[in-house]
């Protein structure tokens, strides 16, 4: 574990853990995924953190190489696991972007909270989770990764952006580490 | 490559050729880098098309693992290291005008907008985007330095916010050939069109054309 310290105003913010995605092969297992959100999230509520439920509804209109995607997911895509068990105080953000910062009101409601630091979970690493946690970095937040609740359908990338990407702009733990950390702190 | 169509309101976006940040041990020459944005940059300029040269001044203050370390040689993860060298280098005020300098290779010109960013990306924290939507901009065609981080930073938000992404490969680098390599093959296709130098000039040179015929065409 490389986190050092929870801040006072920590908030959590899971990406894309939607019906649409976590049907798809994982390198890890997603039910674990899920339930070290779940957990993360509980732990958060219990405190009275804020807890940010993050769903990607579409893809921005850039031309790429790509693959082809459609550019506005279908309803039963969108919907959030039921494992999360979102409360009425959670925040819901919706994205058509990889990040969830960029054309949403992440960042005002972050502020509006009081949040300095961000602890991020979700699917894709690479993808969903990194451009949040690069545009998180770039927003003045400390950045938390709690690595096993992280994964993504490629290996190489998930463990790529883990080495790589990750411990340049921010740190981590794993879910029973930061658990611990978190109620040590209050 | 797949550089499918260059816009009619293309800009260039350079980022941080400059003297602190081209300094080190890179993958690919620094030389061929710069004299490729330089070349992009002639071809924009002669054309009335926006260049904007990013140079890098402070780091993001987020709590970060790696911490810079001096002795780079006892690092196992260069990548990681080289990202987070680079914040701290900004922070530090190491001969502070020199480090931020455009390298005189780049050939900057009067006209050039400037932007001085103090993240890793060009957008956050910056007019960029506002500049750019002023313009009429649809598309960003982005070189430089470090591929990973102010590059791929930079194209991740630019794809975010809604423009075409054009990334030139042989006009960019970084400490790590491995890091390099990843983001050209596994996440530039996925946010933008890749294409090297000689294929956008290409691409340029056909939209020129183009818009040279239907404007005779236009007057007779």
């Amino acid at each position: 574990m490389t986190v050092t310290t929870i801040d006072e105003t920590p908030a959590l913010v899971v990406i894309d853990l939607q019906k649409g995605i976590v049907t798809r092969p994982s390198v890890h297992p997603i039910e674990d995924i899920v339930a070290n959100s779940a957990r993360l999230a509980a732990a958060f509520r219990a405190h009275g953190l804020p807890v940010v439920l993050v769903n990607a509804a579409g893809t921005p209109a850039g031309r790429t190489e790509g693959p082809a995607r459609s550019r506005e997911f279908p309803p039963d895509f969108v919907e959030l696991v039921p494992e999360l068990d979102e409360q009425p105080g959670d925040h819901l953000v919706t994205k058509m972007t990889w990040g969830a910062f960029t054309g949403t009101p992440l960042h005002e409601t972050l502020q509006k909270h009081g949040v300095t630091q961000v602890v991020v979970t979700g699917v894709a690493t690479q993808f969903g989770v990194e451009s949040t946690a690069r545009s998180a970095h770039e927003h003045g937040y400390h950045v938390v990764l709690a690595t096993d609740a992280i994964t993504s359908f490629d290996e190489t990338a998930h463990d790529h952006t883990m080495r790589n990407i990750f411990p340049a702009l921010g740190q981590s733990g794993t879910t029973d580490e930061l658990l611990e950390l978190l109620n040590r702190s209050r | 490559m797949t550089v499918t169509v260059i816009d009619e309101k293309p800009a260039l976006v350079v980022i941080d050729l400059q003297k602190g940040i081209v300094h080190g041990p890179k993958a690919h020459p620094v030389e061929d880098v710069v004299a490729n944005s330089a070349r992009l940059a002639a071809a924009f300029r002669a054309n009335g098309l926006p260049v904007v040269l990013v140079n890098v001044v402070d780091g993001a203050p987020g709590r970060t693992e790696f911490v810079y370390d001096d002795d780079d040689e006892n690092d196992e993860d260069e990548a990681a290291d080289e990202a987070s060298d680079e914040a701290s280098d900004a922070a530090d005020d190491a001969g502070p005008e020199e480090w931020t300098e455009l390298v005189p290779e780049l050939g900057a010109q009067p006209g050039d907008l400037r932007i001085s960013k103090v993240r890793w990306g060009a957008f956050t924290g910056s007019p960029l985007h506002e500049t750019l939507q002023d313009l009429g901009v649809t598309q960003i065609v982005v070189t430089g330095i470090n591929t990973q981080i102010g590059v791929e930073t930079t194209a991740r938000t630019g794809y975010e916010l809604g423009y075409h992404v054009v990334l030139v490969t042989d006009a960019m680098t970084c400490g790590d050939l491995v890091a390099h390599e990843h983001s050209v093959r596994h996440i530039f296709p996925r946010l933008g069109e890749t294409g090297t130098t000689d294929e956008v000039l290409l691409m340029l040179g056909r939209r020129l054309s183009a818009e040279r015929l239907s404007a005779e065409q236009g007057t007779r």
